[in-house]
């Protein structure tokens, strides 16, 4: 069943059709949720609410993108406000600049090539993170990026690229690792 | 000049490593379709009926602007004793809008019913049903346990409904079709299709609630 046809029943009030929606749909949005909270409570609460909104204004769905991109937008709309209200947004929205590196040497036990990219994209600029989880971990395309974070597919490569060029940086302390 | 952007990947190593970085778990299906389940029916039970509480409102704020302005005009701009009338803007009764959801409701249980019904008569009734009997159970219940439905017919009617609900959510993969029959049986016995029939308005389905005409 194609997403348009799976629309028209659920506004026909067909509650299969409303369980089918979410099942198709749902893991990638758990996926980004979680992504980009790192949080489970947080990510179960920003697709329960992505579901919630989709739902109330699926009659409003245009159909100018896929279903799939229009709730990822909500889901990381949603993820940024739940960021938000629990405040770690601006804990973890360090200015780049003045991140140390995170590779700084003379630590007792030396973190892993993933603990210290674990720490890197901690410390990436929300925006360039959000770009680069997108589209380096969860596939999504530069048009899709676009059109969920309203941004010009442009401005997508320009982070992704920056998010790359940031990540290689910050670990390039240890270049022998991945070099 | 700007600069072009490198579009070169990351290096495996550095991709591999990335992949890791808050590695999401299976995504919890039911639980999380439960609660959005939930609420979903508190944000409907919850939402005023702006249509129906518009002109009450509308003529409370007429009548308040009408003598913030009077008694701006007055000569002197002096506050002129007036016996102020008191309008008591009645609230819309909750029961509008509590009947709008009852009836998308009972309008959803009626389709999936009848879709039940059908499928009882296959050997092997699909997984889902079970799973929408849960959400469809739960909605009946926040319904029942809302003070302002006060409807007799339909609080009987949900009554009956939470025991077929129920009976279908427990239907496992191996459904026996004595399972199946008992509950069919129970669909008859207690008249519950004619009874939906006749308790949703015509027109009163989905769509209705949500406001299209």
């Amino acid at each position: 069943m194609t997403d348009q046809e799976l629309i028209a029943r659920v506004l026909d009030g067909d509650a299969a059709a409303e369980r089918a929606l979410y099942e198709a749909h749902v893991d990638r949005v758990y996926r980004m949720a979680w992504r980009l909270t790192g949080d489970a409570h947080l990510a179960e609460d920003c697709t329960q609410d992505t579901f919630v909104r989709a739902f109330e204004r699926l009659a409003g769905f245009r159909g100018e993108s896929s279903l799939s991109t229009w709730l990822c937008a909500i889901a990381h709309s949603m993820a940024l406000n739940a960021l938000r209200k629990t405040k770690r947004f601006r804990e973890r929205e360090t200015d780049l600049e003045l991140v140390p590196d995170v590779a700084t040497p003379g630590r007792k036990s030396e973190p892993d090539l993933k603990e210290r990219m674990g720490q890197a994209l901690d410390r990436l600029a929300p925006g360039y993170r959000s770009v680069f989880v997108m589209h380096d971990l969860e596939g999504y395309t530069h048009e899709e990026i676009g059109v969920a974070l309203g941004i010009e597919t442009g401005t997508s490569k320009a982070q992704l690229s920056r998010a790359r060029a940031r990540l290689r940086e910050m670990l390039a302390a240890h270049a022998g690792d991945w070099q | 000049m700007m600069e072009a952007p490198d579009d070169s990947p990351l290096e495996p190593e550095l991709l591999d490593a990335a992949r890791s970085w808050r590695e999401p778990p299976p995504a919890p299906r039911d639980e999380m379709w439960r609660e959005i389940g939930r609420r979903r029916t508190a944000r409907r039970l919850r939402r005023p009926d702006w249509r129906k509480l518009g002109w009450p409102l509308g003529i409370a704020a007429l009548i308040a602007l009408g003598i913030g302005l009077g008694r701006w005009s007055a000569p002197g701009g002096r506050v002129v004793p007036l016996p102020v009338p008191t309008v008591a803007v009645q609230p819309a009764p909750d029961n509008n809008s509590i009947t709008a959801v009852a009836n998308e409701h009972l309008s959803r249980t009626e389709a999936f019913l009848t879709e039940f019904r059908a499928a009882a008569h296959s050997a092997q009734v699909p997984d889902h049903f079970a799973a929408t009997s849960r959400d469809l159970l739960l909605e009946t219940r926040l319904l029942m346990d809302a003070p302002s439905l006060q409807d007799a017919r339909v609080r009987s009617l949900l009554q009956d409904l939470e025991v077929i609900l129920v009976q279908i959510a427990q239907l496992h993969n191996d459904n026996r079709p004595d399972d199946v029959e008992i509950i069919t049986n129970g669909l008859k016995q207690r008249d519950v299709l004619p009874r939906l029939r006749t308790t949703i308005p015509v027109g009163a389905d989905a769509r209705h609630s949500r406001g299209e005409s």
